[in-house]
């Protein structure tokens, strides 16, 4: 397209709209040349500024470069001014402004691409978007680089080869980085449960759940016990809502955690629908009979039939969920933030007191995530085309330093946190103040107000930091456990003899470690992307109706309907793509092991 | 219309008004338990105990959104954009629709299906983008007003209005020797004032509205507008459910946020609706009936 | 008819004019003062078109088209080519034309509110519905769900409390996950929210018509409906049949909000219009080729509707509106 011209052409139609004088728009005819005037401007300004010549060079080297960012995990915009600007200012005198993009960041990166050039710094959300990005030449060579980013190539080297490998265009170069890259998170308590409410549970005489079905029958004495909150309304055990479905019900792809298998869903859709049991590798379809999916289907349908699922959770969204906990009209959920509405002071210190604990299986074996050397599919790339590649490495590699990191989850040093006289980390008391209290903190915004910038950091949280021997995050430190427990948490550790949820798991050795292979799993073609969206609709659907069903023949009946569309439809392709890619990802799994 | 006092006539507006004010009561409910939803305790809100009238009545809602950042520049572009842009549409769409309506015109019939047909257009995002950007309205005040000037469903009410204007008027301002840009301004332009109002209504109220346009097209917050700025806060109380649906296990997020999204769209809801409405009376006193035909001939 | 009119007088005037502008045609002048209009909707409008080019490679944004994969009608039979698929396409396209038939079918009530609300005496209560009955206009559909939710959910939902309350029903009753009039209740909803605000251009309209038939009329001893039947509704006729023919065009284009907001696995079957299953399908996001095929069936189907219309509108009506 010949789209040079047009710019002239505006200018030339301006002018006879002008002449019309059909309105005293004295302004117009300048204002299309205003911005590529303005963006040289601060080009040139940035060019001369690069940071390693700061001392050398005169007036303009003072000047902090502002770099253009385009994060798809960040929900915000502008010039970004808060206590972590102030600390990016002066660590590499950088100023970052983020590009609008909101819900519609792929739409928006796409744009940007298709219009031939990106920002200088881009965070992407999946690694089909760095390979086109790369195979249309708009990021920059890191490896021409290297030196420049001597973070990045410590902490994250492995990463950094994996993306050498596999998204580069066969040119061996790296082009990206992943980010959060590191060990697994796996603090003093889950972030899975299933949770149910302890006094409850506790007033039942505490019955063995030996596997998922077995909390039906104790989920109904339970609800028979509290038919209702403390306002007269009705009590569910159960809550569903639709809104988080994408090729499946997702609520009925949550109970073969418990089992330490991925129903479909985990992998991000990475393998879609593949079930996958991540402490043997073994598979299957997840509309097999047997399948751990089909018989969550079944859970959620006896339960129904018992009267224990809220009528409304074919109809409601999560908020409305959530709220109904929050009311105390729930008595299970999957995971702590979600029933953690209910776990207020208000309940947890009450007498009698109120809560929710984990409430295990004995063949419990759900997973933590283990050691990531390639990282999470995010990744930060550098555009080709960016006037300012020495400010976007330093600042890129800022983001895979310890100390830049620790700043930027935990606060500013000696301010929210510091380091005692045996070289630990610890939490200061004006820091439990910000947090507890959610204050601002000097320079502007809330702690988690640092982090939420870009929403995404090279290294993830539990990485350990060589000068402390401490994780970079101040929520795992040794001094920030077991910090002021609750009634409730001091009820739970009397009664089973646990510290903590983690403590209990590692004595009995009950928890899948996920292999590295659910990270290497390659890119979904078009086609099978296509072919699973048109399948996934069928799937979901069809499972709420199983769900809701009224019998047992409805059900069968619903679920022959289901398989029979799907094959109709061609699930065995996406099947034989997915095993494929498994064995692919699991047989990469030695070469990018630590 | 003539005043005509006799049982029908009576039996006739009490019927209109009781209808009317049914209908008039439907429409306002669903706003009016927004707003007493968004001023009243949130945690009453919350178990869906506010229905008919506010409780523990409080301001927090709007406190917060009154506090966003850059809130102040975003109200005055919006302002900005809403004014400069009905202006352009008004004057490309009705001029446009003048012309097009004179049966003179060169080609007329065609220029007419070559513009109304856009309506059904859709190039697509990029194609879209990539125009948008080579004519350089990327992060460009300029570009929320130009696209719009001539709006294919504003032209053809115009020209509508226009050609049941009847005939006679133009034609004596012609044998006159008024041209075709006096005879717009002198008489087409007065005559048209209540398709005028029309028009401006709904392309202030779209003006108004976008916010897609700035999440595309602009880069510096000196060019946000307060939808999109809104938008933004919304966007970012439901990412941080979107990001627990996507990895179950992530830390560090603040589970609080997930309580709010419905309060914050009802505000949200509120505070655009708002300014709409104080404006929206000042336009309709152009609706009056038969008036102005009746003033010009007199 | 109009038209004919406009060039007989232009014929008439043509002397008059040649003293103004020499040489000069009123057609050209015309045509050259809308140039720069016309030019501005060529920009905008036509020149992204170049993209539908996209609907035929295996284009991915950043790409270089003529280096990407040449794939022809792929994207379009593939809208087909699958048993199952097909089917679908069946079942939402019916989906699709009985939501916009009835939304034709009720496109007279604008019309009416208007007539109506101009009949009313007191200019001041006029005025005051005029602009609240346009809130639901402002109320997203998400926004309306929640209402609607809050009042129609099993567990707090004011009807179910009420219906309770007054023994009329034993159990409660999710109305929104109900199989039954799932397409009146979205034509009501629709109604609900765009009545007022439609009618506000027919308003605008009836201001044009003479006041003088009126007083005629009256004095000729015509009635009230007589009056509206014979001047006002023929009055608002011309702006009728052009929206009428526009959103005949647009039968293939029920937009996706208020369905999406909507659905349940439920009503799902009754509920999926043509753009929501493609949503559905999550396609449109990412694959260019697919949602450039997409909203380019669309065009062209809108356009050959919009052609058809108007010439049955020529020979029913005898006149044409394009």
């Amino acid at each position: 397209m010949k789209m040079r011209n047009m710019r002239k052409l505006l200018c030339i139609l301006l002018a006879i709209l002008m002449t019309l004088s059909v309105a005293a728009c004295g302004a117009a005819p300048a204002a299309p040349s205003a911005s590529p005037s303005a963006s040289s401007e601060s080009a040139a300004a940035s060019e001369t500024a690069t940071p390693e010549a700061t001392p050398a060079t005169p007036e303009p080297a003072a000047e902090p470069v502002t770099l253009s960012v385009l994060s798809l995990p960040s929900n915000t915009s502008g010039l970004i001014n808060n206590w972590w600007a102030a600390i990016v200012k002066a660590k590499c005198n950088v100023e970052l402004e983020l590009q609008p993009a909101g819900d519609q960041g792929e739409q928006k990166l796409q744009a940007l691409m298709a219009s031939g050039e990106l920002p200088d710094i881009v965070v992407f959300k999946n690694k089909k978007q760095v390979e086109d990005a790369v195979k249309a030449e708009m990021l920059l060579n890191l490896d021409d680089n290297i030196s420049k980013i001597p973070n990045v190539v410590k902490n994250a080297g492995i990463a950094m080869q994996y993306y050498r490998d596999s998204a580069s265009n066969g040119t061996g170069k790296a082009f990206a980085v992943p980010n959060g890259v590191g060990p697994g998170e796996v603090g003093e308590e889950l972030n899975w449960g299933p949770f149910l409410r302890w006094d409850l549970y506790k007033q039942l005489g505490m019955p063995k759940v030996a596997t998922l079905e077995d909390y039906l029958p104790l989920l109904k004495k339970m609800q028979d016990l509290e038919p209702k909150n403390k306002d007269g309304q009705k009590v569910y055990a159960l809550q569903l809502w639709g809104d988080w479905d994408s090729t499946q019900m997702h609520q009925a792809t949550q109970p073969s955690v418990l089992a330490g298998i991925d129903a479909g869903d985990q992998f991000g859709g990475a393998l879609p629908f593949l079930q996958v049991n991540l402490g043997t590798g073994e598979t299957k379809s997840v509309l097999a009979p047997d399948s751990e999916y089909i018989r969550a289907l079944k859970f959620y349908y006896q339960a129904n039939q018992m009267g224990l699922v809220d009528p409304d959770s074919l109809t409601q969204r999560f908020d409305a969920a959530l709220a109904k906990v929050d009311q105390g009209r729930v008595l299970f959920g999957w995971w702590p933030w979600f029933t953690g509405g209910f776990n207020k002071p208000e309940n947890t210190e009450a007498e009698p007191f109120k809560g929710f604990r984990p409430v295990l299986t004995e063949d419990y074996k759900a997973f933590w995530w283990g050691e990531n050397t390639v990282g999470s599919s995010w990744a930060y790339g550098i555009g080709a085309a960016t006037k300012n590649a020495d400010a976007a490495l330093k600042f890129m590699d800022f983001m895979y330093s310890t100390d830049g990191l620790m700043e930027m989850m935990n606060g500013p040093k000696g301010l929210t946190w510091d380091v005692n006289d045996k070289g630990e980390p610890f939490v200061t008391d004006a820091g439990w103040d910000i947090i507890d209290n959610q204050k601002e903190l000097p320079g502007g915004g809330k702690l988690g107000d640092g982090g939420s910038v870009m929403n995404s950091a090279g290294l993830s949280s539990a990485t350990i930091n060589p000068e402390f021997g401490q994780p970079l995050g101040g929520g795992f430190w040794a001094s920030s456990q077991g910090r002021n427990p609750t009634k409730l948490m001091k009820d739970w550790q009397d009664t089973t003899g646990f510290k903590s949820t983690t403590a209990m798991l590692k004595s009995t050795n009950s928890f899948t470690i996920t292999p590295l292979a659910m990270k290497l799993v390659p890119t979904i073609t078009d086609d099978m992307q296509a072919l699973t969206g048109q399948i996934g609709d069928v799937v979901k659907t069809t499972s709420w109706l199983m769900v809701f069903a009224k019998n047992e023949a409805e059900f069968d009946k619903l679920y022959k309907d289901m398989v029979a569309k799907a094959e109709g439809l061609g699930i065995q392709q996406v099947l034989d793509w997915d095993t494929a890619a498994w064995k692919e990802a699991q047989a990469l799994s030695a070469k990018y092991a630590k | 219309m003539k005043k005509r006092r006799n049982p029908s006539e009576t039996m006739f507006q009490l019927l209109n008004y009781a209808v009317f004010a049914l209908f008039t009561l439907a429409c306002v409910f669903p706003f009016y338990y927004i707003f007493i939803n968004t001023i009243s305790d949130n945690h009453l809100v919350k178990t869906g105990k506010i229905l008919l009238l506010p409780s523990g009545i409080q301001f927090s809602n709007y406190l917060q959104v009154f506090q966003l950042r850059g809130l102040g520049n975003a109200a005055f572009i919006s302002v900005a954009r809403t004014v400069l842009g009905t202006l352009f549409t008004l004057v490309g769409s009705c001029f446009l629709g003048y012309t097009l309506s004179k049966g003179e015109m060169w080609q007329r019939k065609f220029w007419y299906r070559f513009v109304i047909i856009t309506m059904y257009f859709n190039a697509g995002l990029i194609p879209w983008y990539v125009t948008m950007k080579n004519l350089g309205l990327t992060n460009n005040f300029w570009a929320y007003v130009l696209p719009g000037i001539v709006s294919p469903f504003f032209l053809i009410l115009f020209k509508t209005y226009v050609e049941s204007i009847p005939a006679s008027l133009e034609e004596s301002a012609q044998l006159d020797g008024a041209g075709y840009m006096v005879r717009f301004v002198r008489i087409v332009l007065p005559l048209a004032t209540p398709i005028i109002a029309t028009i401006a209504v709904f392309a202030s109220v779209g003006q108004w509205n976008s916010f897609l346009d700035t999440v595309f097209l602009m880069r510096q917050s000196k060019f946000f507008t307060l939808q999109y700025v809104l938008y933004q806060y919304l966007n970012e109380v439901n990412a941080v459910a979107a990001t627990l649906r996507n990895s179950p296990t992530a830390q560090h997020l603040d589970p609080s946020k997930l309580l709010s999204p419905a309060s914050i769209r009802m505000t949200i809801s509120m505070v655009v609706v708002l300014p709409i409405l104080f404006v929206y009376p000042f336009f309709q006193r152009f609706f009056v009936k038969g008036i102005m035909i009746g003033a010009v001939k007199g | 008819m109009l038209q004919s009119d406009a060039r007989q007088h232009g014929i008439q005037r043509r002397t008059g004019i040649v003293k103004q502008f020499v040489g000069m045609r009123p057609g050209t002048k015309l045509f050259l003062l809308s140039a720069p209009f016309l030019l501005l909707v060529f920009i905008f409008s036509y020149l992204p078109l170049y993209g539908w080019i996209y609907a035929f490679f295996e284009y991915r944004a950043g790409l270089k088209i003529f280096e990407t994969k040449f794939i022809g009608f792929k994207y379009f039979l593939s809208l087909v080519n699958n048993p199952v698929t097909a089917s679908e396409i069946v079942r939402v396209l019916r989906n699709t034309f009985v939501m916009s038939f009835l939304g034709i079918l009720t496109s007279w009530m604008p019309v009416a509110f208007a007539i109506f609300l101009s009949e009313m005496r007191s200019k001041k209560i006029r005025g005051i519905i005029q602009t609240l009955s346009t809130l639901p206009n402002f109320i997203s559909w998400i926004l309306v769900y929640s209402v609607v939710w809050s009042m129609f959910s099993v567990g707090d939902g004011f009807l179910n409390r009420l219906l309770l309350t007054l023994n009329l029903v034993d159990t409660e009753i999710n109305f929104l996950a109900s199989t039954e009039h799932v397409w009146l209740t979205m034509l009501g909803y629709q109604i609900w929210k765009g009545l007022g605000w439609s009618a506000i251009m027919y308003l605008a309209a009836i201001t044009s018509i003479d006041q003088e038939q009126y007083e005629a009329a009256t004095v000729d001893g015509a009635g009230r409906f007589r009056c509206i039947w014979h001047i006002t509704v023929p009055g608002l006729m011309p702006t009728y049949f052009v929206l009428l023919l526009l959103s005949i065009a647009n039968f293939i284009n029920n937009g996706m909000e208020q369905y999406f907001v909507f659905q349940n696995p439920m009503n799902k079957a009754f509920i999926e219009v043509l753009d929501l299953y493609v949503y559905n399908k999550g396609m449109i996001g990412n694959n260019i080729p697919y949602a450039t095929v997409v909203s380019m069936l669309k065009s062209i189907v809108s356009i050959v509707l919009l052609f058809t219309a108007n010439k049955m509108s020529k020979s029913v009506r005898g006149e044409s509106i394009l």
